[in-house]
């Protein structure tokens, strides 16, 4: 790709000092006080729809105006003017319904800007002035949903806002432009597209411009509007190579000099910055005076924070002129070097170098991995979904894998309709999203939503290279990691060396033909199944080991990654061998150099809690020591088989622990046998017996409601727990009467009765039952009883919530009434009314 | 609420004074939403009238239909029939609803996610009633009856004196489905299940009645273990209770058919079956979707003698206690089937009342659910 003799210019610049952008268009066109007419001018005079406001448009109707402005700030000092084309593109000019102008309008203002430059350089060519073509961020957002009852959907997508943006594009660099500016980017997203169009463009015309990419901090929290953190929004735009990239808008130079400092750290490019005039007043009004502002710029530049700086809304040539004088000699900023890392984000950044530990990537989002998540999208239980996908993140995954290939959806629309629920979501898009999916329209679909640095998972040599490469460069447009298969032209890499060979020539077709940085590669040498009882198989685990190993120490800078689950496919059904064999295996690849895994987050045993048997089967097998291996581990197996949490009948360890232990224990698993003598114990134990209830009962309970609002345990074994509380309760009721000790302060006053004509109660005496042992004090009025006894026992007792039980249809004309009454001045109860449906035929009443 | 599983974060968001004005607002929202949907759909679907509604009434082949003539006629009362010979018609799959865990038996012994529990809980259930059934802890009464019966009226079953003399006795009165149905298909009413008084050929027709309790001694046995603090055990006697109620229906509706009344006396039906209705003939309780005036349950008691014989009473709402009690009639054309009445007019109510001679407010209080 050429670079042009503008751009040469502009970096050797940057790199002598500090280069100054203009100010405030808007502001300076209010000046002018124009009217409707000057807005139309001839050529719009009879356009049938209002048109003041639209400043872009007077670069067609009012050229001289727009020209003069850019000459005062050229004069004033600018070395660089932005086009008058910040709401040029299409989707915003239809706002006036000229979107059709779009071209002509970035066409005529590059010319403009082109033309004062010129005049300006041709006065003092020692000093080139340099014209920035604008693209506003539009008002349009491909992250984020302007309706809060339906946040799926968008009201523009990215494939439109790309043509929108290639049109703009066309036009500026036709016009004369020396730079493309992204600007003001609330959304990462809408740059991204923006950035996709640019280099399009680029790569057709065989020449590149510069890019500068600037985004806007929208508030005290620190973020964008979509809700990028500073960091975050730097590794989402880092592929486009800019020129540079800061942040301008919405806020003052001092409320933005944080986010400037930082990215001055992270930056490996240029840094620039064009604050507003102070924050605005009552008025809307910017008032910070020239003097104030450029003092506070000069302050950036002396800290070494900038290499642009300019001013946005408020700003004026006055502004310009005193920056420009306040910065003189200050040397410019340093470009920074990070340490070279996987640079990945969602709202926020995420890097993985040398340093890192390894990286989970959750594997629970995958409709081929998991027959739960393929159900709920199957039957589009989004929301559930989205509860899958956050239990991943909250139990540690850092990245989440996201596959929907599954014949019975239209995989791209339920991609495409989940990650933009996930947007929506800021406890699950804070993480990077990995795009998996053997079908590359369904990862490009996903591309389209995502507005942090995704992987892509996965693309390879199987299709031959011109394939891969069109890939991979797609992913470059995109800004996305890539995750590559060792899998070629012949097949997939079933032996260590194919794999090694494989890895090689992908890494050099990449980095070579590419120029793809390595820390975006990440290699997959492909995890086996090891213990199949296939003898050929039994040294699958090794063969990936040292592939790692050959890919650290060969393929400088790239990543690698794996599926752990399937090194342990041949023990389906007995989860806790699978999580040994992958413990073992992790430990050792980690060793290695493997990066990241695909696991499920949550499920890790730690590798030095496994037994000692279990563990030496396991690493026969994994490292392949010896050749019974197989057989071995099956053998131990059996020993560890059912679920993690086996409880043989005779199993009385439990009562070796502490007595709060021993209490909690009896309670989640519903043993009564030694309640009353552990629950003496405890009294004994503690200062008061009221305590024994607080304390360690109590806890006990929490736990079993922990476990039965997480789908862990179910209503009869919760019955069965209170069954055990009451007992203990019971025994300790005589002495908390004795002490006078007080009673345990309650949640809540429940009153609970069948209304009368009803008989049925075993709903009522469940939920009662239930609330009794979640500390409400439940008083229970039986069956049939009338609303008047209703009312006035709630009255008497105070209590705080009422609930009602009433199963037969005549009745429920009278909960109604019971109800009403509840209404009646006096109470102020929320009246709880639930019924239980039985399903079968005759069943009287 | 959905179930009493989801009690405990109710009440707490009920009582927690932030959540509450959201959760409660949220709900009434919904309830809101529920109410205009009702109401909207209701509006939607317009009902046959009342006489059309009739004029499309179910016309089976009475001229060639030779109605079965029950084994007795008049009543029969079984006290303490024993529990052992019910244990084996229980349907346990609604067993496990009341405990909150999904799924069909047997199935859900082995299910994935709630094996264990169900599991767990049956080994319980088992051990329990085979205690209630050894020590009798519970005891089962019945009485069924037949008589001799034609269709009068549009909707109204006429039943005779068991001694055949011929003079009528009490009537029943059904109710008719109003919502508009497609070509060839009929608006139903469980009175053309019975042969009409003018049939031609096909003489008296006849019709039964039951109510059979497993009541008797469940609130005291449940009380006992509640004394004790095990309110585990005390839900299980009232949930037991409860199918060993439905199977006793289940039983004494197969005797009904192979002997009492002895339509399909060659009936030989597995308990899988018997669960998906694969019978002849239906046994529709009053209250449920086929008839559903639970006033008619006075009637059905009425004529059973219910309360004398067996001891089970109904409440102001026509609610049997014990509660472990089922009761209904007995039709036994091979054409009989279950159906849902659904939405009537209050044309229809108003005639009805006519016909019972009850009171026309406390009817369509009855009626409510539906009504349109």
């Amino acid at each position: 790709m050429k670079t042009t003799k503008s751009e040469n210019l502009i970096r050797q610049q940057l790199h002598q000092r500090i280069l100054i952008l203009d100010g405030a268009m808007g502001t300076m066109i209010q000046s002018h006080k124009l009217s409707d007419a000057d807005f139309r001018s001839e050529r719009f005079a009879d356009f049938p729809h209002e048109l003041a406001g639209n400043n872009d448009l007077l670069t067609l109707t009012q050229p001289e105006i727009i020209k003069q402005i850019h000459l005062a700030y050229l004069r004033a000092g600018a070395d660089i003017v932005e086009t008058n084309t910040f709401n040029s593109t299409r989707s915003s000019q239809s706002d006036y319904h000229l979107e059709d102008l779009s071209y002509e309008l970035n066409l005529e203002a590059a010319k403009l800007a082109r033309a004062a430059c010129d005049e300006v350089t041709a006065e003092n060519p020692e000093r080139p002035r340099f014209v920035a073509g604008v693209l506003g961020p539009t008002s349009k957002t491909t992250s984020i949903s302007p309706k809060v009852s339906d946040p799926g959907f968008r009201n523009i997508s990215f494939d439109t806002l790309v043509d929108d943006y290639s049109n703009s594009i066309g036009g500026l660099i036709e016009g004369g432009a020396d730079i493309i500016m992204i600007e003001t980017a609330f959304d990462t997203l809408n740059a991204k597209a923006a950035i996709f169009a640019l280099s399009a463009c680029f790569e057709a015309r065989g020449t590149s411009l510069p890019i500068m990419i600037s985004g806007t901090i929208t508030d005290a929290s620190g973020r964008t509007l979509s809700g990028q953190t500073v960091a975050a929004f730097c590794n989402s735009v880092a592929h486009a190579n800019p020129l540079s990239v800061g942040f301008n808008c919405a806020l003052g130079a001092e409320q933005l000099r944080p986010h400037i400092a930082e990215t001055s750290s992270l930056a490996n490019c240029f840094v620039s910055t064009h604050p507003n005039a102070g924050l605005p007043n009552e008025f809307g009004e910017y008032d910070q005076s020239p003097a104030a502002m450029s003092a506070i710029i000069a302050e950036f530049a002396s800290s070494g924070f900038v290499n642009i700086v300019g001013g946005c809304c408020g700003t004026t040539p006055d502004h310009i002129k005193a920056i420009a004088e306040a910065i003189e000699g200050i040397a410019p900023r340093q470009i920074a070097e990070p340490k070279p890392a996987c640079r990945l984000s969602g709202l926020e950044p995420f890097n993985i170098d040398g340093d890192s530990l390894f990286v989970n990537v959750g594997e629970r989002t995958n409709v081929t991995g998991s027959a739960k998540f393929a159900r709920l999208i199957i039957d589009e239980n989004y929301d559930e979904a989205l509860e899958v996908a956050l239990q991943q993140v909250e139990s540690g995954a850092q990245i989440i894998d996201i596959n929907m290939d599954e014949g019975m959806l239209d995989s791209e629309l339920a991609m495409e309709k989940f990650l933009k629920l996930i947007a929506s979501e800021p406890d699950i898009c804070r993480v990077p999203i990995m795009l998996d999916s053997s079908k590359w329209e369904i990862i490009e679909t996903g591309l389209k939503c995502v507005q942090g640095k995704s992987v892509v998972n996965s693309i390879s040599l199987k299709e031959g290279e011109e394939d891969f490469l069109a890939k991979a460069t797609l992913c470059l447009k995109y800004g996305a990691a890539v995750i590559v298969m060792a899998f070629d032209e012949n097949g997939q890499a079933d032996s260590l060396e194919k794999k090694n060979t494989i890895c090689k020539r992908s890494y050099d077709l990449l980095t070579q033909k590419l120029n793809f940085p390595p820390q975006d590669i990440i290699f997959d040498p492909n995890i086996f199944a090891v213990a199949t009882g296939i003898e050929e198989h039994n040294n699958y685990a090794v063969d990936f080991i040292e592939s790692c190993r050959y890919i650290k120490k060969n393929l400088p800078g790239a990543l690698i990654s794996g599926g752990v689950s399937n090194v342990s496919f041949s023990f389906r059904g007995n989860n806790l061998v699978r999580e040994a064999i992958h413990s073992v295996f992790l430990y050792h690849a980690i060793k290695a150099g493997l990066t990241m895994g695909i696991v499920n987050a949550g499920q890790l045993t730690v590798y030095d809690d496994i037994p000692a048997d279990l563990k030496t089967a396991v690493e026969d097998v994994i490292l392949n020591r010896t050749d019974e291996a197989t057989e071995n581990l099956m053998a131990v197996a059996v020993n560890y088989s059912g679920s993690t949490e086996r409880q043989s009948a005779e199993d009385l360890a439990w009562r070796e622990a502490s007595v709060e232990r021993r209490l909690a224990y009896a309670l989640v698993k519903g043993i009564t046998k030694f309640i009353e003598a552990d629950t003496e114990e405890a009294r004994q134990n503690a200062d008061k017996p009221i305590k024994v209830i607080e304390g360690p009962l109590m806890k006990g309970m929490d736990e079993v409601g922990d476990l039965f609002g997480s789908g862990k345990m179910f209503l009869p074994q919760v019955v069965k727990s209170a069954r055990v509380m009451k007992q203990a309760v019971a025994y300790l009721l005589p002495y908390i009467e004795a002490e006078k000790g007080g009673v345990v302060q309650s949640k809540g006053k429940i009153l609970m009765a069948t209304v009368k004509g009803d008989v049925h109660d075993i709903g009522k005496n469940i939920v009662g039952v239930v609330l009794g042992c979640n500390n409400y004090d439940v008083i229970d009025l039986g069956v049939m009883v009338p609303c008047e006894k209703i009312l006035q026992v709630a009255k008497d007792e105070n209590v705080d919530v009422i609930g009602l039980s009433g199963l037969i249809t005549p009745i429920a004309g009278r909960d109604g009434t019971c109800r009403s009454r509840d209404a009646a001045p006096g109470f102020q109860y929320p009246a709880s009314h639930w019924r239980r449906h039985y399903i079968e035929g005759a069943h009287g009443g | 609420m959905p179930d009493a599983s989801r009690s405990v974060s109710v009440v707490s968001t009920l009582l927690n004074e932030d959540n509450k004005p959201d959760y409660a607002g949220k709900i009434r929202a919904e309830y809101e939403v529920i109410r205009e949907r009702t109401a909207n759909r209701s509006n939607k679907r317009k009902l046959l009238s009342y006489p059309d509604a009739n004029a499309n009434a179910l016309k089976l082949d009475w001229k060639n239909y030779a109605a079965t003539k029950p084994a007795f006629l008049g009543n029969k009362v079984f006290n303490d029939y024993p529990l052992s010979q019910l244990v084996d018609y229980i349907d346990w799959t609604p067993f496990f609803i009341t405990w909150s865990l999904a799924g069909k038996y047997p199935a859900i012994l082995e299910d994935e996610k709630v094996g264990k529990a169900a599991t767990d809980l049956f080994a319980d259930a088992q051990a329990l009633l085979k205690k209630i059934v050894d020590e009798k802890l519970l005891t089962a009464k019945a009485v069924i009856g037949f008589w001799p019966a034609n269709k009068t009226a549009d909707n109204d079953v006429q039943l005779y004196a068991a001694d055949e003399s011929g003079s009528a006795i009490e009537k029943l009165h059904f109710l008719r489905q109003q919502i508009p149905k497609e070509e060839e298909l009929a608006n139903l009413c469980l009175a053309d299940f019975i042969a009409p008084v003018d049939n031609g050929e096909c003489g008296t027709d006849y019709i039964g009645g039951f109510a059979v309790t497993t009541g008797i001694g469940a609130d005291e046995l449940a009380a006992e273990y509640a004394a004790e603090n095990d309110d585990y055990t005390a839900i299980m006697v009232k949930a037991l209770a409860d199918r060993l109620a439905e199977a006793f229906a289940e039983h004494m509706h197969e005797r009904v058919r192979k002997e009492f009344w002895a339509y399909e006396p060659a009936e030989t039906l597995s308990t899988v079956d018997l669960i998906s209705e694969k019978y002849r003939g239906i046994r529709p309780a009053p209250g449920y979707p086929a008839c559903p005036d639970h006033s008619e349950k006075e009637t059905l008691f009425s004529l059973l003698n219910a309360a004398e014989e067996i001891q089970i009473e109904l409440s102001e709402s026509f609610a049997m206690s014990p509660a472990a009690s089922v009761s209904g009639f007995y039709f036994s054309h091979p054409e009989s089937k279950y159906f849902s009445v659904g939405k009537i007019s209050q044309e229809q109510v108003d005639d009805l009342t006519n016909r019972n001679g009850k009171d026309i407010a406390e009817m369509t209080r009855l009626l409510t659910p539906n009504l349109d």
